[in-house]
This record gives C-alpha cells, structure tokens and sequence, in this order.
C-alpha cells in the first residue's frame, strides 16, 4: 500500500494493486456522512473499432454497445443487483463516458457489503436474450428523452462539425437502430476485451480505514478473478478529416432562446508529450477561456450589457485519448454575432498578449475552484476517474498549478484559439431567424 | 469553538435586523455565508422580488459593476458569488450566498474572509445608486434578463411538466406563483419605483445569516461586527423570518380532476400527476408520508421503479416527490404519448398497494434506509445544510437532521397506509409531441 500526499489541503490517497492487475484507490474524508465507491473500466462510447489477440480480425460493435452493456450488467442470475443494494440503504448507479464507463454506489452505513456487492456484479456478467430485448425498449425511451433537451443536441452537433465521423460525434447511447443490433456475443465480446481488472479501477472516497477496506477487495478479487489473462486488445481509431466545411450546425426545438456552444478543436501537437504536460495543457486552456469570455472578462461584460448573451458563458477543456477541445456555451439571441465578437476578441489578445495581472488572478481563482472539488465525495470519484486513464491523478493538479507560466500561456494561446479549428451550433426556437 | 456545537446550527447573534446562525464544520475545505430573506408569495411583488437580487449584484457603491466585484472575488482565490430567488411553501425566498477557501488552506498567509463579506453585504446592502434610485441601465438591462430566465421555463421538459402540475393544483394559492414573477409585470417597473420598495423591503424585514463549513471564533466575530450598528425596522415590529407557512389545504367543489394536455414539439411525453395528501411536516402523519412517498417513487427500490421502468418497460425516469410545505406529492415520468393511460393506471395501482397494506417488508426496509442515507448526505453539503435548518424554521419545526432520521425508523406500516389513503389525485398533466 502506498500513500499519495495531497499536501496542500491536507488529503491523502492510499494505493493498492492486486495480483489480477487491479489497482485501487482510497481518499479517506473524515467525517464525511457519505462513502463512495467507484469502478471503472476504460472502455467508453468512442471504442467501436478494435483488435484483440484472441481473433485478429478487427471488431466493429454498433453505437451503444458501453452504454447497452453499462445498463446489462445491473441483472444478475437471481434478479437486478440494485434489490440487494437497496437493502442496505445504498443508491448505486452508473453512467458511461466517451471512454471510460463507472458504476458507483453511495451509502450512510453497509459499507463493507455494499463494496462486496460491487465488486462482484461488475466481474460477474449475465446476459439473457429476454434481458437484452426489455433493455432496448428502455434504452429507446432514455434516447429520446434525451433528444429533448437542447443542451444534449448542440452539444452532440457541435461535436458532428468539429470530429466529423468519429465516434464521439455519436450518441452515447447509439439510436434506437443501432442498439436494434444488439446481442448476447457482442455484450461478452466487449466484456472480455475490455472489463479486465487490469484495465480498471477502484476508487474509494469516504471515512474508510485503508487497511480494512483493501482487505476487503483482496479477499473479494482472490474468489472472483480466475486466472484469466488480459485480453490484449488494440484500440483502432476511424480517419477523420478536420473541422467539417459546415461549421454552422442549427436545430430548431422547443425553446425559449436561441442556446448556442462554440467549439475549438485542439490540435493536439505532440501526443507523445507526458501525462502531467497534457494536465497542463487542459488546465492552462480552462484559465484562457476564462479570460477570454469569464465573469471578469470585458467581453463578457459588454456583451451582457449589449444584450448580446442572456447570463454567464460557461466554458470547459474537455480532453481524451484521441481528440481534445474547447467549448463556449451559452444562451444569446445572435449566436453568429457572439462568435464574431469572441473571434475579434482573441486577434486583440494574440495581439497585445495576455496581461500578468489577469493572469495571475485568473490562476488564483482556479486553484479556489480545485480547493471547492475536494469538498464532495462524489466530486473528488469523479473528478479522480476523468483523469485516471489518462495517467495522472487528482493531486497532480497541484503540481501543474506551480507550473503553469505566463509565456506558456501565450504560447498556448496562438497556438489554439485559432479560426480555422472553429465551430458553432445552435438550437434555436422554432420559426426564428438565424443570425 | 466548542465541540458539542458542531454540525448543528447555533445561534450566534440578534441584531437589529439579522439573526445570525453558524453551522461548524470542519471537514471542508470551504467556508460558506448565506443570507436569506423571506416574504410572503403575492402577485402583487413576485416578479420585484426578483428584480431585486438581479440589479443588487450589478454594482454596489464601492464596487460599481459586475465586472469590478467578479475581478475582486477572483482575487480572493476565486471566491463563489450567488444569488437569486427560490420558493419554499407559500414563501419567496431571495438568498446571497459565497463560499471562498478556508483561512487554513490559503497559500502564505491571504485572509480574504473579511474582505469577501465586505464585498457581499455592500451588494446587499449598499447598492450603486444613481439620482438617488438604482442606475436605470441596470435596472433596464436586468429587465430583460428576467424576462428571458421566465422564458425558458420551457427548456427543461420535465422540470417544466412539474410546474404546469403544481400551477393547476395551486392556482390561486401563493404557492402556484412562478418564483421569477411574470414578464407582464415588467411595464410598470422601473428604478425609482423599483428602488422605493428595495428601500421599504430591507427597512420592513430580518434578514437570516448562517455561516457554515471550516471557520472559527474569529470568521464569527468578523461577521458579528457587520451587524452590531444595525437598528430595528422602521416599522417597529420586525416582520419575522419564522411567518408560518399557511397551506389553505383548499376542497375542490366537486372533487374533480383537472387535466390539463399540452403539445410541444417533444419526442418522448412527460406526464406529470399531482395529488393532494393535506398531511404537513407537524402532522404526526408526515413521516409516514415521507416513507409512503419512498416506497413509491424513491429511487430504485421503488414501486414504480420496479413496475413502472423495470418490469414494463414503460418508461426510463419515473419518480414521485413530496413537496413538503404544502402537503402534495407528484409522480413524473418520461414515456411514450400512447402509454399515458396505462402509465396512470399503473401509478394508481402502486398508490392503491401501499393504502391496502400491500407493502413488502423489503420495500419498507429499503424505503426506510433510502431516506435515511439521504438525509444523511445532506450533512455532506455546506449548502444543503443551512437550506435544510432555514426550511425547518419557516416551518416551525425543531427537528434536526438526526431527529428526523429517528422519526423516519420509527414509521410503522399502517401509519403508512394511512398516508397513502389520504393521497388523492387533483392533477393529471401531459405534455406530448403533436403527433401523439
């Protein structure tokens, strides 16, 4: 067991690896009422493209298999694992990522059984054709539910302009044709590739004791894990071109105001650049848009008072294996006017370059908004998963805070913010003019 | 400070004008103040009270617009800054809230705590003026924001099918009022008459401060010395922040069901059912109610949980909510537009099993312990917390968190079956797509 010291605020990790490849992770938050538990398996919506070692053939699984898969593995033999969950009073619950899916519980007591309860049921896999047909039929209605809020569709068109034709331009959850083609061999196909303890984690977040619980899971993993080697597989990414021509996606649908997100593919220069460099990058290009369209911003604030934008433009460096970006959203009755304005905006600080000043406030103020993530069982699971496949863990953002500089942040500036990886969607109300 | 005080909040003070509460704890890393003022829901100021928080947080007198007060706070290692209205019962609540880093996790040694509750009580309290009324342009611009905050009540389906629910049910009561006000009220506000009634409002009413998460003798002091010169309202007698919340629990003439079907261009239909059960948080039926409500629709222990999404299929969210301060309980889900009618059948069957005693011990026991861990969590959340104390208040109840988790073990089966016979049905609202 090691121990990762997050100095600064005092918390810590514990870290444990298993001999079936496992390697688990407890935060202990004293005093805390909640305990969270977390395991994820680096498999997510973007990986419909593979190679294993047991069949070289390449794999093509339908829009929808991680999520499908997310949603099986709750039924067990004698019924859905959430009865026996709920028994002790815990909420578990799932959700699946572009490349990564969690299943998690959360309970006041039980913690020891709860635990036991999830490491097994995520191992133990029991698919039924009658199971896989009832789950379409949910699946389609959690589809279309999700075709009804604004928010899901930009974003998803958004993503369509600027990574045409790769995976993550997809649904999470395919469409309801897609997962049409779903069946028993392809769930146990992706799940023997990919669900292999080695290819996984455990996070803890909780009061726990580090000892007791990793006693627990060694005891747990040594009955479950047959002496089943990993999988090797190869993760096989489509060709996609650059921004798509069209750059300007709009919908219309049931809302009051046009909704808009403004999109900045990353270019992602050096993929063979460390783990920390790239938590780098991701953190130092959140501070930049806060400077560009943040609460301090003078954009911002003549864009409010012109009218130009409804309410605060929330802004987000999103970052995986094999695209990044940078997103603006927010709700304006002249979306094209506002990314006019935010392109007029980044030629006037390319120009002059970024002041100190702003820049140290704006590093500041991050550090308080990491200092907030630690507050939260469930922030700090999260938070500590959407990084961990990357390489790197939670407390690495305190080393990367201490480097980020003033002449990185310029480099970084000129090199991303650049028209040419621009592109805008909007859902606006029906009937509207576009402008 | 002393340990017995932790968790639970303590009164620190009573000031001219405030009551100020502190709620030790800890395990944060953060420590947070909120404000809250409360009034009556009424037509008549509904949509002023909203204007109110959107133009205080423009510009106060020293730091005279939003961007100088976001630059401030940025300064003060990005301390959080919120406010704006929410509803409780028959009251309008305006809440101030920020939260900044504790003293013991700032680098070297930054103290930002009294600067931060400078900055949030002159926005409060000591707006930007100009003529002697708030700046027209503030006024004018946040006019417009409200209106467009009221507009998109629509965005989110399901949030939205609850309202039109509760509207019809509560109508003519002050609970069936939209929080943000109504946009027609917009042509008769302006600054001066805006700024008249700000000056009436904070010279009529207390106004409640808790102070929550890591801070010390010395954050509390700091707070106490804001308030020290404050002198009674004018009016003499303080409008109190405890005003009970008055539920007219209002008999419908014929005891008909309203149903109301609204078309939006929506893909999957949201159905929303309310029901009145008359049972209020001093009732002693009201955490039997709490249970009944869990059973039903809690989560994944649920009874529509397991028949209405798990065994039919039906639907992907359906869930059932009570809504504390007035008594009622709605059941929303997500399906299909020809399934609303199956869909209700199977709701009222669920509601009719729980009367009739068809409650599994699992159910209960699951039900019980779900309540549990969830008001549990809410001792995880700083802000959860003082909402959860200042609801308590308005309400008139003493029972504290572990109190009402006591109360909760305690529920027998037919306490709960008698809730559920008191739940009757006065709404059935639907939204669907035109073509269903």
């Amino acid at each position: 067991m090691d121990v990762i010291n997050g100095d600064k605020l005092g918390d810590k990790a514990y870290v444990y690896k298993h001999k079936s490849g496992l390697t688990a992770y407890i935060l202990p938050k004293p005093g805390y009422s909640r305990k969270h538990a977390a395991f994820a398996a680096n498999f997510g919506s973007i990986d419909v493209k593979f190679k294993t070692q047991v069949n070289e053939d390449i794999i093509e699984v339908p829009d929808g298999v991680a999520h499908f898969l997310e949603h099986k593995l709750f039924e067990q033999e004698n019924g859905s694992i959430m009865e026996d969950f709920a028994k002790y009073g815990a909420s578990p619950n799932a959700y699946t990522g572009f490349s990564n899916t969690v299943y998690l519980f959360s309970c006041t007591a039980n913690f020891n059984e709860c635990l036991k309860l999830l490491l097994n049921f995520v191992q133990k896999p029991y698919f039924t054709n009658e199971g896989i047909e009832k789950e379409k039929s949910i699946i389609s209605q959690e589809i279309l539910m999700k075709q009804d809020e604004p928010e899901w569709i930009i974003y998803f068109n958004l993503l369509k302009s600027l990574f045409p034709n790769h995976p993550v331009s997809r649904d999470i959850a395919g469409s309801r044709e897609s997962i049409s083609y779903i069946d028993r061999d392809l769930l146990y196909k992706c799940y023997n590739s990919f669900y292999h303890p080695s290819n996984m984690v455990l996070v803890i977040v909780g009061d726990c004791n580090p000892e007791e619980v990793f006693s627990i899971v060694t005891e747990e993993m040594d009955t479950i894990t047959q002496a089943v080697k990993p999988v090797e597989f190869v993760r096989l990414n489509e060709k996609t071109g650059w921004v798509s021509e069209n750059r300007n996606e709009e919908k219309e649908m049931a809302v009051s105001n046009p909704l808009f997100q403004l999109g900045i593919r990353d270019k992602m220069p050096d993929l063979a650049i460390t783990d920390k460099d790239k938590l780098l990058r991701q953190v130092t290009l959140n501070i930049l848009l806060d400077l560009i369209v943040g609460r301090s911003s003078r954009l911002y604030n003549d864009l409010y008072s012109e009218g130009l934008v409804n309410g605060p433009v929330d802004f987000d460096c999103n970052s995986e294996r094999t695209y990044a970006f940078t997103v603006l959203a927010g709700e304006s009755s002249y979306p094209k006017q506002f990314k006019e304005r935010v392109e007029k905006e980044i030629l006037d600080i390319k120009k002059n370059g970024i002041s100190e000043e702003n820049f140290k406030r704006l590093r500041n103020s991050w550090y308080g908004k990491l200092v907030r993530t630690f507050n939260s069982v469930e922030s700090i699971s999260y938070s500590f998963i959407s990084v961990y496949f990357k390489g790197v863990t939670l407390f690495d953002y305190f080393d990367v805070y201490d480097k980020i500089s003033l002449k990185y942040a310029n480099d970084l500036f000129r090199e991303h913010f650049d028209p040419d990886s621009m592109a805008l969607s909007v859902v606006r109300p029906f009937g509207s003019r576009s402008g | 400070m002393n340990i017995e005080k932790r968790n639970i909040p303590f009164l620190a003070g009573r000031f001219g004008k405030t009551d100020l509460y502190a709620v030790p704890m800890d395990r944060f890393k953060t420590c947070s103040v909120i404000v809250f003022f409360s009034d009556r829901l009424s037509r008549e100021n509904v949509t002023k009270n909203s204007m109110l928080p959107a133009v205080l947080r423009r510009g106060s007198s020293k730091l005279p617009d939003f961007r100088q007060i976001s630059v401030k706070m940025e300064q003060l290692f990005g301390c959080a800054f919120e406010c704006g209205v929410s509803k409780k019962g028959d009251n309008q609540l305006i809440y101030y809230y920020i939260e900044m880093v504790s003293r013991d996790y700032l680098p070297g040694e930054n103290n930002i705590f009294g600067e931060a509750i400078d900055i949030l009580f002159d926005i409060i309290s000591d707006p930007l003026q100009e003529n002697g009324s708030f700046k027209q342009e503030y006024v004018k611009v946040e006019k417009k924001s409200i209106s467009k905050i009221i507009d998109a009540k629509i965005n989110d389906k399901i949030q939205y099918s609850v309202e039109r629910c509760f509207e019809s049910m509560y109508g003519i009561e002050p609970f069936g009022l939209y929080e943000y006000g109504y946009k027609e009220d917009m042509d008769s506000i302006e600054s001066r008459n805006l700024f008249d009634y700000y000056i009436q409002f904070m010279d009529s009413r207390r106004k409640t401060v808790i102070i929550t998460g890591k801070f010390d003798d010395m954050e509390i002091n700091s707070l106490k010395s804001k308030f020290a010169e404050e002198k009674v309202g004018i009016s003499g007698t303080e409008k109190s922040l405890f005003s009970p919340v008055v539920s007219l629990i209002s008999q419908k003439s014929e005891n008909q069901v309203i149903r109301i079907n609204e078309k939006m261009d929506v893909g999957q239909a949201k159905l929303c059912m309310g029901f009145r059960t008359g049972i209020m948080p001093k009732d002693s039926l009201y955490y039997p109610l709490l249970v009944c409500n869990s059973i039903l629709g809690g989560g994944i222990h649920s009874k529509l949980f397991k028949n209405v999404r798990e065994k039919e299929g039906l639907a992907y969210y359906v869930f059932s909510r009570v809504e504390k301060f007035k008594g009622a309980m709605i059941v929303a889900s997500g399906i299909n537009g020809e399934a609303a009618t199956k869909a209700q059948e199977l709701i009222m069957e669920q509601i009719k099993d729980i009367a009739e005693g068809k409650i599994l011990f699992d159910e209960m026991d699951a039900a019980i312990k779900a309540i549990e861990t969830s008001i549990k969590g809410i001792k995880d959340n700083q802000i959860q917390v003082a909402d959860y104390y200042y609801g308590q208040s308005l309400a008139e109840i003493e029972d504290s968190l572990d109190q009402a988790i006591e109360k909760v073990k305690d529920v027998r089966p037919a306490e709960i079956s008698e809730a559920a016979s008191k739940v009757i049905l006065d709404t059935v609202y639907l939204l669907s797509g035109d073509n269903k």
